[in-house]
């Protein structure tokens, strides 16, 4: 077999490539005109990304891509010029909206006029972005093509199923006479100090075995009344960015709902609170509530 | 235009007026120390809490059962890897209640080269910080403002509602009723450049009033004395770009908006911005916003006041 020296491999690779390039795309978040790899149980796909979704920023509109050649149908487009160095193939009649949160690998950005030239799947000669052409095996190729249709299929309606955004519209501030009396009780039957109270009703802080009993023969039960829950639409969409990707698959935690998990978690679970209004205050608690996760399991 | 939030921000501003008439029953000398000294408090309240200022705070030999507060005073990029102060109650009498608030190495160093000095003069924020974080003491070991924690029906409320009053109550401390209205005879209608000369002028208030107000706490607090509809925002011009970033709008009825965008008469009143106050009249009100300011790090402020006709 011939080794490829790093000479041989396109400078563009080794830039996408680099970790530090990574660790800062990743960072940023996704944006208009990016290539990634998607990945979701270790099914991996290339795609451009065209737009954010407007709405829902945890949504982008992406147009799926291929590194193989060999893999163009004539209802794509062959793009020389890639963030890659190398050719690929792309496939503006199945653009899709998909969840940031598949998104895996950053691989860099494609130059503006060829993002317009795939976006409106228009061959652009001076852009070298060219019809495709149906292979010998077009069968083969219309299979392949088929196949990851349906994987980015999947993706989508896995966007679908997103918690919806703007809970927090819903709850309006109020007092609640079935806590206020909780709380009452907790003074009334065990004696409790207002800090202790407090982290009962407020923090998590459970009652003791022998606490909840005497809680119970008063005739209230061994948790505090439910307060109503919205969880703020910084913290969904910061849940689902491609950053905490790779902490979520390393706690190798199933379910859908392991990010809205986290987003619950930075928002109202962690024992530390912040007061501050950017992202890097949102963030922060997201690295509190995963470390938190982890200790959790 | 009538604020959905109104009822919240009247009850958090409630809260805290409780905490501060809380604050002056358990020590008399609180609100003179707020004005003159807030060092003093560390000492006044020593049987209550226990305030230290440290190097770094570090959570992790906590008790499991331990719960605490980390703040940023809201006004810089922080972070809760960037933690400013910090609340640690205590569930039981064989521990005390503990603030800790922690020094930058910028505050060390001059810190140390104040130690010859008669007088030694803290950041503003650390004022804030340590008032901040009273709050949270008061809020959660006093038996009626406790109640009104644990009463709010939704934790997304709940957790404002704490912090809200917190900031609340520190900023009441630092700039009192009493006190705006002695040092601020333009109360009833005053403009941008008032708002900047009273920051100034706050800052060399003479010896006795050792304590400093930072620039947000001050352009905030002025929104109390604006009619409804009416705002105050602190904005910073970005390089040489001839664009400006809102850090806040602080509304008269108490409502706050973080990193707002632009509106097009803040941006028309920027560009003609400079050395002197500029003024224009919007459909909503009078505009000022007052000459720059070059703050810490060479950043170019702007106070903005929206008053309503």
């Amino acid at each position: 077999m011939n080794e490829r020296t790093p000479a041989q491999i396109p400078q563009e690779m080794l830039d996408v490539t680099n970790p530090d390039y990574r660790r800062q795309a990743i960072e940023a978040g996704p944006h208009a005109g990016q290539l990634w790899i998607a990945e979701e149980q270790d099914r991996t796909e290339f795609l451009m990304i065209v737009d954010i979704d407007e709405c829902d920023p945890r949504i982008a509109h992406i147009i799926p891509m291929s590194n193989a050649p060999i893999e163009q149908t004539s209802d794509g487009l062959v793009i020389e010029t890639t963030p890659l160095g190398m050719p690929m193939v792309a496939w503006p009649s199945l653009a899709i909206p998909i969840p940031i949160r598949v998104l895996d690998v950053p691989l860099g950005d494609f130059e503006p006029t060829v993002v317009q030239a795939i976006a409106h799947n228009e061959p652009d000669l001076d852009q070298r972005v060219h019809r495709a052409e149906n292979p010998d095996d077009f069968l083969t190729a219309y299979a392949q093509a088929s196949a990851r249709a349906r994987l980015f299929q999947h993706w989508w309606t896995i966007g679908k199923h997103l918690p919806p955004l703007h809970q927090e519209a819903a709850i309006t501030f109020g007092v609640s006479d079935e806590r206020k009396a909780y709380a009452q009780a907790l003074k009334d039957v065990l004696g409790l100090s207002a800090v202790q109270r407090n982290a009962i009703m407020n923090h998590g802080m459970r009652l003791t075995a022998s606490q909840a009993k005497k809680m119970e023969k008063a005739g209230f039960a061994s948790t505090p009344p439910q307060a109503q829950e919205a969880i703020p639409d910084e913290y969904l969409i910061a849940a689902e960015q491609p950053r905490w990707h790779q902490a979520l698959d390393d706690m190798d935690l199933d379910g859908n709902d392991v990010r809205l998990e986290l987003a619950r978690t930075a928002a109202f679970d962690l024992a530390a609170r912040t007061s501050g209004h950017d992202a890097a205050a949102v963030n922060g608690a997201f690295l509190k509530a995963i470390e938190s996760m982890k200790h959790g399991q | 235009m009538t604020d959905p939030n109104a009822a919240f921000h009247r009850a958090v501003d409630e809260q805290a007026r409780r905490m501060i008439e809380l604050a002056r029953t358990l020590h008399p000398e609180f609100e003179e120390d707020c004005i003159t000294d807030p060092d003093m408090l560390a000492k006044h309240w020593r049987g209550d809490v226990s305030i230290r200022f440290v190097d770094s705070l570090v959570d992790s030999q906590l008790r499991d059962d331990a719960y605490v507060f980390y703040e940023n005073d809201g006004e810089d990029r922080s972070s809760l890897n960037d933690l400013l102060g910090l609340f640690s109650p205590s569930f039981d009498s064989r521990h005390v209640h503990r603030i800790q608030v922690q020094y930058r190495k910028k505050e060390r160093r001059d810190e140390r080269k104040r130690m010859s000095n008669d007088r030694t003069r803290y950041s503003m924020r650390r004022y804030f910080t340590i008032l901040h974080e009273l709050g949270h003491y008061l809020q959660q070991t006093d038996d009626d403002l406790a109640e009104t924690l644990m009463s709010i029906s939704s934790t997304n409320y709940n957790k404002r509602f704490e912090e809200g009053a917190c900031n609340r109550f520190a900023s009441l401390s630092l700039l009192p009723d009493a006190y705006m209205r002695k040092h601020c005879r333009m109360l009833r209608a005053f403009t941008a450049k008032n708002v900047a000369d009273f920051f100034k002028s706050d800052q060399s208030r003479g010896t006795r009033r050792v304590c400093r107000v930072s620039r947000q706490a001050v352009t905030r607090r002025f929104a109390d004395f604006l009619p409804d509809g009416g705002y105050t925002a602190l904005a910073y011009a970005m390089g040489d770009s001839g664009r400006m970033r809102i850090v806040f709008r602080a509304h008269a009825g108490g409502g706050i908006e973080y990193g707002p965008a632009c509106t097009e008469d803040e941006h028309n009143l920027f560009q003609d911005a400079g050395r002197v106050q500029v003024d224009r009249q919007t459909k909503r009100g009078m505009m000022t916003m007052s000459a720059q300011q070059t703050g810490k790090g060479g950043i170019r402020w702007h106070i903005i006041v929206l008053r309503p006709y």
